[in-house]
């Protein structure tokens, strides 16, 4: 997920990962493997049962998390999820990022419009709330009026 | 034939070790290479055949039977081994019935991240979040 940060950051997206490693080791890891993903550390396994990942006796010591993979959306509902069948195998950025895509397609956030930010910096993007609906995917009975209200021009 | 040297008797084995142990030290760092080990399995398949060709070298040869014998077997035990982890071993995960459902509000959780610092689901109301659970380093 690292070699791919930014992709995740343009869809607005946090990059967590978490596993029973202390802080310690995560910050070996981070430091040598991915110094922007958030690597918590969970050895009293509390986000691991809270998601229903514990695989006991897995450890060298204890308890483990079984691998998966959630994405959360916007409204902090859980939108898509990956368990895999083997550790080894692991679903690729590109299909998370797929995914992240298709979600900002379908859910509009309240009070933005989609308008093309390319150039923009991002402190630019944050600034700019647009009181127009999106014109792309939202249903006739939440905006009536799409289509009536273009965006105000972008001034850098 | 008589009295050259069988080195595949030794080399074999050895390369059986280094395929298993590059599959996780260089090749799993790729993902394709990670998903199934097309660089490793062969390799090691490749290793038996020398060690069986350096048992028949030394057959013929009569000289380093005893090695190239626990030379084939070192390389069988190395073989097994990787396919066992590869085929069987890395499928032992848990059903995934008690998992987090789709569509269903995430679970919320407070946790320490590398830098000490205290994370927790709700810092980041209104963006998206990706989590990915892993076995951990262990």
């Amino acid at each position: 997920m690292q070699s791919r940060i930014q992709d995740f950051e343009a869809l607005d997206t946090v990059v967590m990962a978490i596993s029973v490693d202390s802080v310690d080791k995560n910050r070996e890891i981070a430091a040598s493997h991915c110094p922007d993903i958030l690597l918590l550390s969970d050895p009293g396994l509390a986000a691991v049962d809270a998601y229903g990942l514990r695989h006991v006796g897995a450890g060298l010591d204890g308890d483990i998390a079984r691998p998966a993979t959630f994405v959360i959306d916007r409204r902090g509902q859980i939108a898509w999820r990956d368990l895999t069948e083997n550790w080894r195998v692991r679903p690729r950025p590109d299909r998370i990022l797929e995914v992240l895509a298709g979600l900002e397609e379908s859910t509009p956030v309240p009070g933005l419009t989609r308008v093309g930010f390319s150039g923009l910096s991002h402190r630019h993007q944050r600034l700019y709330e647009f009181h127009t609906q999106s014109l792309s995917a939202c249903a006739a009975e939440e905006c009536p009026d799409a289509g009536d209200h273009p965006p105000p021009a972008a001034s850098a | 034939m008589t009295g050259k040297r069988n080195p595949w008797a030794w080399l074999a084995p050895l390369i059986a070790f280094a395929a298993v142990v590059s599959y996780f030290l260089v090749f799993a760092e790729v993902a394709t290479l990670r998903d199934f080990p097309w660089i490793n399995l062969p390799l090691v398949w490749g290793a038996i055949v020398l060690a069986v060709l350096g048992l028949h070298r030394a057959r013929a040869s009569g000289h380093g039977k005893f090695v190239a014998v626990a030379g084939l077997l070192a390389t069988l035990v190395l073989a097994a081994l990787f396919h066992a982890y590869v085929f069987w071993l890395s499928y032992q995960l848990p059903a995934a019935t008690t998992a987090a459902a789709v569509s269903t509000p995430a679970p919320g959780f407070t946790l320490t991240d590398q830098t000490g610092a205290s994370v927790s689901l709700s810092d980041y109301p209104g963006r998206n979040v990706l989590i990915v659970f892993y076995r951990g380093h262990w």
